[in-house]
């Protein structure tokens, strides 16, 4: 019994150890941050940057609509950035989706060698530096740049196509930066996946679309929602992008919270900002393992007939 | 009638990444018929699996047509062939109830959802896993998985069942009990089943039919009585039941008998027609044709010999022993009722006997593989 | 017992370590400048003649600098602001005294150039380099470009143009177009202002500061960008050519400062002083093509540069350049309108 007890104990002590390290790091790197920048978005904006000690409702107000005055006005514009933001990187996920998943079948059916190779081809991008990478794109997309070198040169069309800084070059831009994130997750699944499950749905009857939608989809769904999530919420806050391949024309809700640290001196707003974003992203999420813990909690307890 | 499965000259060859070429089915024929439990039998790497899928639709063949009930199927994709397999690992949906796995090819072909349900219950009821039809399949046992698989393939009443070793992840009390289950599914259905296994005992027991399969060849069907009794080859003696093979030729024949004298010298009259003097033959006894002393009034084949190894198995002694001229001999030997005296001890000489009637002829050109 | 041994080990380390940090930190200067804004070879001068070792940092805006400073970022001694940042600064009280203004050298220096009005006699800054900011063109893309009234013409043809992605640079634009100051606070006029971009808007492919090399390539017809881009025309003389608008252009001007935290403060004080030299001035200017307010420094200039009116205007271009001052709480004003541009199309 004593034994027993010491033991028990013990285990106490070393689950407290392992658990300490793990939690000072989340306490210091994202607690921390992410309370100072809900403290800083109901506080009042120093003139030059950093805030006033104040309680101050108007960051939210100029986002939600009750303050006007001269220097804080409602103006459902930054709503507007928002939702664009959201419609943009959704159409980011959508294509990364499109792209990555016959890719990923494609690659998981290969001899381990090539698979290997593959799957370095996807992660190499990560050793150049971004900022490089898209510049890269500004050469390809531009007028006189290769794409439209080459599609005048193939004679598919006579005047060169205006991509470079429009909504559609950002989209591109993005799809390019975060098709690895959507991959691994994806492929991750689609590995998994048991073959001889696909020749049983047939061998059972189905229509190949009816092996896609009833076996093949909702056993690689985990990948999908995992590199969707891992994709939008990224290309939600994305600056750089925008920036560079939107020609700063087109605005994103991280263009415009980064003008408020760097160029607008208007922390609090910034921040203000910022919490909508988070707070998009945490319903997101809270929806997310809602779903996650339903389909498991179906999966476990036994039902009612059982136990009968 | 005609049978319900129809095979001709079935080939099917595979090429390796590194070049070569496997032959997994060398022309093979077999028909089967409404009703019938054919079991394929035979080492791994024989062409079982392959001739399975080839029924089912997910291997094409070379040459060679594939006809059920009458139809063909041969060019027909999996999803519209009228047979059913229950695969080795179950392949079941983990995502899905129970109920849904088992409704699934209900489900695919939009059948009403009324009827769905009813068919399912029964099915449940019929496998025995009646109120579980709301579980995953994680929460069930292996056993239990097994029926699941069963059920599935055989709610949408398929003209075949076909089942890749379906029994070899299930323990052995298990195993025996699936193995009776199975037998009375089929009755019930009255479909035909074709099973996949090579565990001969499992084919001994379960079917109507065996086929022998070696090299993507059929080497020999028939009952399994046919095949312990009559193998043609010695792949087949060897590969069904225990067995004992002397070596010999034939020095004398007439029109109904043969003298086969074996490799110690012994001659033996056997009833066969049809051997050519001077043909090598194998001379097969099962262990159980072996009895102890010698019996003056029959003709057969006696050897002197040690026991090796001796093992009590309740109603019978099983015997490893080596004749004087050094051949090995494998005896299940049963004791009378009236004496209970051991038959002997490890070390001891003993004298066998097997009665020519006994004796089965592989003839020579079948003799080699 | 070995514990206790490694710990003794890297103590010891440590104390060497400071030991060193401690002897090199005399021979340390850091800068923290707009990228590309000196010419290396000042520095590589500096560190020959005085063996401090020079290390350098660059940021794209006054804000950035500004917010990384105030956000904590230590270790830096000299910065570059502009005039208005360098009274911001000033009110923060983010800046050393330095008396710079009473360096012998400092006579050299033009004294309309000390601008700052929170630092009449130079106690604090040194001023440092100063240019306008105009349009770049490429000349087989459009023969004469004159002003800002041509360059939005040209837009409306069809050519493609850049301006750059500065909510007071662009919006400035439009006060000089309609003849009001680029300082105004007044509200109506800040939005006039802004209506002459968001009308042009349709025509402006983008906001950016990398635009010099699609002006070359011929993707992009002209530019908003800074007299640095003589740079680039002295290079391409046949494609490119820089000029300051005939209705008039913003001017910039940088001071040299000293960090109140810097950790090298007598160093830094050094590096301006260095900095007063005419032939240190010359050199700059010589790769930075901008202006210096260093008067005989504008003698050893070579004379391409120093009779360059986009450089060195006459008076009475010069006379048209205006220069930003600090807004304070009026800068609202400006973002909230260059946010309504960026989303007007
Ligand atoms: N997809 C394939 N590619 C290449 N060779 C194959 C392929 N499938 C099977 N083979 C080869 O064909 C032959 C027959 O294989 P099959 O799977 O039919 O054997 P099996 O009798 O089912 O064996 P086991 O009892 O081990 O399951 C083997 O030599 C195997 O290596
Ligand atoms: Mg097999």
């Amino acid at each position: 019994m004593i034994s027993s007890k010491t033991n028990v104990d013990r285990r106490r002590i070393m689950l407290l150890g392992l658990l300490v390290p793990p939690t000072l790091f989340l306490l210091v790197f994202f607690i921390v941050p992410l309370t100072i920048m809900v403290i800083y978005s109901w506080l009042e904006p120093g003139l030059y940057g950093g805030v006033v000690w104040n309680f101050y409702d108007l960051n939210y107000g100029r986002i939600l609509g009750w303050a006007d005055s001269r220097y804080e006005k409602f103006d459902p514009v930054y709503l507007a950035i928002f939702f664009k933001s959201v419609r943009l990187a959704l159409t980011t996920v959508l294509i990364c989706l499109f792209v990555c998943y016959p890719a990923a079948f494609w690659i998981s059916k290969m001899s381990d060698t090539k698979k290997n190779l593959f799957l370095f081809l996807v992660t190499l991008p990560f050793f150049v530096s971004l900022i490089v990478r898209l510049f890269a794109w500004v050469l390809i997309l531009r007028p006189t740049g290769f794409l439209n070198q080459a599609l005048m040169g193939t004679g598919l069309i006579s005047e060169p196509l205006q991509i470079i800084f429009t909504d559609t070059a950002v989209i591109i831009g993005m799809t390019y930066v975060f098709i690895p994130f959507m991959f691994l997750p994806l492929y991750a699944s689609i590995e998994k996946l048991d073959m001889s499950l696909l020749e049983s749905s047939s061998d059972l009857g189905a229509t190949r679309l009816q092996t896609f939608r009833r076996v093949i989809l909702p056993l690689t769904l985990p990948g999908i929602i995992g590199g969707s999530i891992i994709v939008f919420i990224p290309a939600l806050g994305n600056f750089i992008v925008p920036s560079l391949l939107g020609g700063a024309k087109v605005l994103m809700i991280g263009n415009l919270i980064e003008q408020q640290f760097l160029s607008a001196r208007n922390w609090p707003f910034g921040s203000a900002l910022g919490m909508i974003v988070m707070a998009a992203i945490l319903v997101l999420l809270v929806y997310y393992v809602k779903m996650m813990t339903r389909e498991d909690r179906l999966a476990r307890t036994p039902s009612i007939k059982e136990v009968q | 009638m005609s049978p319900i499965l129809n095979i001709t000259g079935a080939t099917k060859r595979f090429h390796t990444p590194d070049g070569k070429s496997v032959t997994a089915l060398d022309d093979v024929s077999l028909r089967v018929e409404q009703n019938e439990f054919v079991t394929l039998l035979g080492p791994s790497g024989c062409g079982k699996t392959t001739l399975l899928r080839a029924i089912s639709g997910f291997e094409g063949l070379e040459s060679g047509a594939i006809e059920i009930a009458g139809s063909p199927v041969t060019h027909l994709p999996a999803h519209k062939r009228p047979v059913n397999t229950v695969f080795q690992n179950y392949a079941l949906f983990p995502h899905m109830t129970i109920a849904k796995n088992i409704a699934y090819s209900l489900d695919v072909a939009d059948t009403p959802k009324k009827e769905i349900s009813e068919r399912v219950g029964k099915m449940l009821d019929i496998v025995g896993l009646a109120g579980f039809g709301d579980r995953k399949i994680n929460q069930l046992s292996g056993g239990q998985r097994q029926r699941v698989a069963l059920a599935r393939s055989l709610i949408a009443q398929p003209k075949i069942l076909l089942l890749d070793e379906p029994l070899s992840a299930l323990d052995k009390n298990l195993r025996h009990k699936m193995q009776q289950e199975l037998k009375s599914l089929q009755a019930e259905f009255g479909i035909a089943f074709v099973f996949v296994t090579h565990d001969q005992e499992e084919a001994l027991t379960m079917s109507d039919r065996i086929v022998v399969l070696s090299d993507g060849k059929i080497q020999q069907h028939g009952t399994p009585e046919d095949l312990y009794r009559r193998p043609k080859t010695e792949f087949v003696a060897r590969f069904v039941g225990e067995s004992n093979l002397f070596e010999g030729h034939v020095v004398e024949a007439s029109s109904q008998n043969a003298l086969v004298q074996i490799g110690n010298g012994q001659k033996v009259s056997i009833n066969k027609s049809g051997l050519r003097e001077g043909v090598k033959v194998k001379l097969l006894a099962r262990p159980e044709d072996l009895s102890v002393g010698h019996n003056a009034d029959r003709e057969g084949l006696k050897f002197k010999a040690k026991i090796d190894q001796l093992f009590f198995v309740g109603a019978d002694y099983q015997i490893l022993a080596t004749t004087h001229d050094g051949l090995a001999i494998k005896a299940t030997l049963r004791p009378s009722a009236q004496s209970r005296d051991p038959i002997g001890s490890p070390r001891s000489e003993i004298e066998f006997f097997i009665d020519k009637e006994a004796l089965h002829v592989i003839a020579a050109e079948a003799v080699h593989e | 017992m070995n514990a206790l041994k490694s710990i003794k080990i890297a103590a010891l380390a440590l104390t060497a370590l400071a030991a060193t940090n401690a002897a090199q930190a005399q021979e340390k200067l850091s800068l923290y400048n707009w990228g590309d804004y000196i010419n290396p070879e000042v520095l590589t001068r500096f560190t020959e003649e005085t063996g401090i070792e020079v290390s350098l940092d660059t940021y794209g805006s006054n804000e950035e600098m500004l917010a990384k400073i105030q956000a904590g970022a230590s270790g830096y001694d000299i910065v570059f602001p502009s005039v208005h940042m360098h009274d911001i600064m000033s009110q923060l009280d983010l800046l050393a005294k330095t008396d710079i203004g009473s360096s012998p050298g400092f006579d050299n220096i033009d004294p309309q150039f000390v601008r700052a009005s929170t630092d009449p006699n130079a106690e604090y800054c040194l001023p440092y380099a100063w240019g306008n900011v105009g349009i770049v063109y490429n000349k087989n893309k459009v023969d004469e470009l004159s002003g800002w009234a041509d360059l939005f013409e040209l837009a409306k043809s069809g050519e493609k143009i850049i301006l750059l992605d500065d909510p007071r640079e662009t919006i400035g634009i439009g006060h000089i177009l309609n003849g009001t100051s680029v300082n105004s606070t007044d509200e109506a006029e800040v939005v006039a202002a802004a209506n002459v971009i968001k009308d042009n808007l349709e025509n402006v492919s983008a906001f950016s500061y990398d635009s010099i090399p699609l002006v070359q390539s011929g993707d992009v017809a002209a530019a908003h960008w800074y007299v640095g881009a003589n740079i680039f025309v002295q290079q391409n003389p046949d494609i490119l050519e820089y000029i300051i608008p005939e209705e008039g252009a913003t001017m910039y001007q940088e001071d040299m400062c000293v960090l109140k935290n810097a950790p090298n403060q007598a160093n830094a004080k050094k590096f301006m002083e260095f900095y007063l030299k005419p032939e240190i001035a010359a050199l700059n200017v010589e790769q930075q093509m901008n202006g210096t307010p260093n008067i005989p420094a504008q003698a050893l200039i070579p004379s391409e540069i120093a009779d360059n009116p986009s450089i060195y205007p006459p008076a009475d271009v010069l006379s048209k350049l205006q220069i930003f001052e600090d807004l304070g709480q009026d800068l609202k004003l400006y973002n909230r309108e260059w946010t309504a541009i960026k989303t007007a199309q």
